[in-house]
């Protein structure tokens, strides 16, 4: 049995009711006789002017404009959910996944920087010590080695020793050198990430090769140079825009001020004259007047 | 054809950022929109906007497509926006009406508005602006999502997270206040005025005079 709610003459039907007539939207759990609401409605002075009210309230909500912006420019160029490195599973990939390529950096920028400075660290009786640069304090004769390794270099397995001056004095450091340390810091980088991945319990990730990490790497940085030149780019060229759009305005408004002080002027000068005017016809009408006998 | 934005999701979830980004151009107007109007800055309007999209690009893979994409965007919109509004602790900054910058009109005024028309708009606009600030922020978010998004009763009842019935009442209410404030700051309700100048030219029942008796 149909449950239709009639709307007759003197029965005014609630807000809900009114809203979906006011937006014309009904969808059908409402139960309602649309045509005996319509007659409602329209005979109801009192729903008339609710609904004349809200539909005039509507009416200027429409006046609401947004400001025009400029598009965002926002677009996605990264997709840094599939991006994966080599220590792909476990809690210490997570660990290291940003951490392990800017510190395989750090260690190779250090080392040549090391190496270049010619560093020189000791440990003997006299305790610890650390000299850097090329040239060497005659006074103090280097120290000699005793197999009982009273003195300590920074030396990596397989490194040829270019960091001690006191090993290789007479001999000087070429750019070979440099580089055969810059492949055994390299080494022992992937020696390390080998180590992390067997500590993660062997699930089964692959190493990847040293040349497709490093390469990964120097994408990856690349990109993100490339990302932060396209932005910074973009805000240039925003930047342009607004600058200019508002001096545009700025002159817009400059001139209009002009105009109305030249305005303002002329009138003034027409207001002076009409005066002027006056005072003169009142003199000579003054002076036309008979004197009194 | 352009695709529909089903099957751009459907793309961007398999990879294609390409499509992700088409739909960032055809929603970033519509949501930059409830953004400003909801907080009322440009520049935080912008940047929710951004983040809107962000956080959509992050979490499509769980979008199912229970609701449109319309629907599930303007659902992190609102909520940062919410976010946005409890962070700052106090009431959307709309900016109260003040004197027109007619230099700044004119350079928008369209071929078949009068200057005195654009002035009046955009009068009404500020008005309307600041009406809409003494709302309540859930009449405020109804009344824009129906009246601006153009989003039905049940969409936004969905988006809300309430009944039906609720998001009616809420338009009434939120309608009602706003009508109260604007007539406080002289809008004439043009409907209201129209209703009422009928009400007077009509012909109303004189009494027929008594033939008074001799």
């Amino acid at each position: 049995m149909s449950t239709r709610v009639h709307f007759s003459h003197d029965r005014c039907p609630d807000q809900e009711t009114l809203v979906s007539f006011l937006y014309d939207e009904f969808d059908g759990s409402e139960g309602l006789d649309r045509r005996s609401l319509t007659r409602h409605v329209e005979s109801c002075d009192r729903c008339a002017r609710i609904l004349a009210s809200l539909g005039g309230v509507r009416q200027r909500l429409q006046s609401w404009q947004v400001p025009e912006t400029s598009p965002l420019a926002f677009r996605i160029v990264s997709d840094a959910r599939n991006q994966s490195t080599g220590l792909a599973h476990g809690a210490w990939a997570r660990l290291m996944k940003p951490a392990f390529p800017l510190a395989a950096a750090a260690v190779l920028v250090l080392g040549a920087a090391l190496g270049l400075a010619h560093l020189d660290v000791q440990y003997d009786k006299d305790g610890f010590h650390m000299r850097t640069g090329w040239s060497r304090d005659a006074a103090t004769p280097p120290t000699t080695v005793g197999s009982n390794g009273t003195t300590s270099t920074p030396s990596v397995a397989g490194v040829p020793n270019i960091l001690s001056p006191v090993q290789n004095q007479n001999k000087p450091v070429t750019q070979q050198d440099i580089q055969a340390l810059a492949q055994a810091l390299r080494a022992e980088i992937i020696a390390s990430s080998a180590r992390l991945q067997a500590q993660d319990g062997g699930r089964g990730a692959t190493a990847t090769t040293t040349t497709a990490s490093e390469a990964a790497f120097l994408k990856r940085v690349q990109q993100l140079i490339d990302q932060s030149e396209v932005r910074q780019q973009q805000n240039l060229n925003l930047r342009v825009t607004e600058l200019s759009g508002r001096f545009d305005l700025q002159r817009q408004s400059d001139m209009a001020t002009i105009e109305q002080g030249l305005g303002k002027l002329a009138g003034q000068r027409e207001f002076d004259a009409e005066q002027q005017r006056r005072l003169l016809n009142a003199i000579r009408t003054s002076q036309m007047v008979p004197a009194p006998r | 054809m352009a695709s529909t934005d089903e099957e751009l999701v459907a793309r961007s979830i398999s990879g294609d950022m390409d499509s992700f980004n088409q739909l960032v151009t055809r929603w970033e107007r519509p949501i930059y929109a409830l953004a400003y109007r909801v907080i009322g800055r440009e520049e935080e309007a912008r940047d929710v906007c951004q983040e809107t999209f962000l956080r959509a690009f992050r979490s499509i893979g769980g979008f199912r497509g229970q609701a449109k994409f319309s629907s599930w965007l303007y659902r992190i919109a609102l909520n940062l926006c919410r976010d946005w509004i409890r962070r700052e602790r106090r009431s959307p900054a709309m900016q109260a009406p003040e004197g027109v910058d007619v230099i700044e009109l004119a350079s928008e005024q369209g071929p078949t508005e009068s200057i005195e028309e654009l002035v009046s708009r955009r009068d009404i606009g500020r008005l309307v602006e600041a009406a809409m600030a003494t709302l309540s922020e859930d009449q405020r978010a109804a009344i824009i999502l129906k009246e601006y998004q153009g989003l039905t009763f049940q969409e936004i009842a969905d988006l809300l997270g309430c009944p039906l019935s609720t998001v009616k009442t809420r338009l009434y209410q939120g309608l009602t206040v706003l009508r109260r404030e604007l007539e406080k700051n002289g809008v004439v309700d043009p409907f209201a005025a129209r209703l009422r100048e009928r009400e007077e030219t009509r012909p109303v029942a004189v009494p027929r005079p008594v033939p008074e008796t001799p």
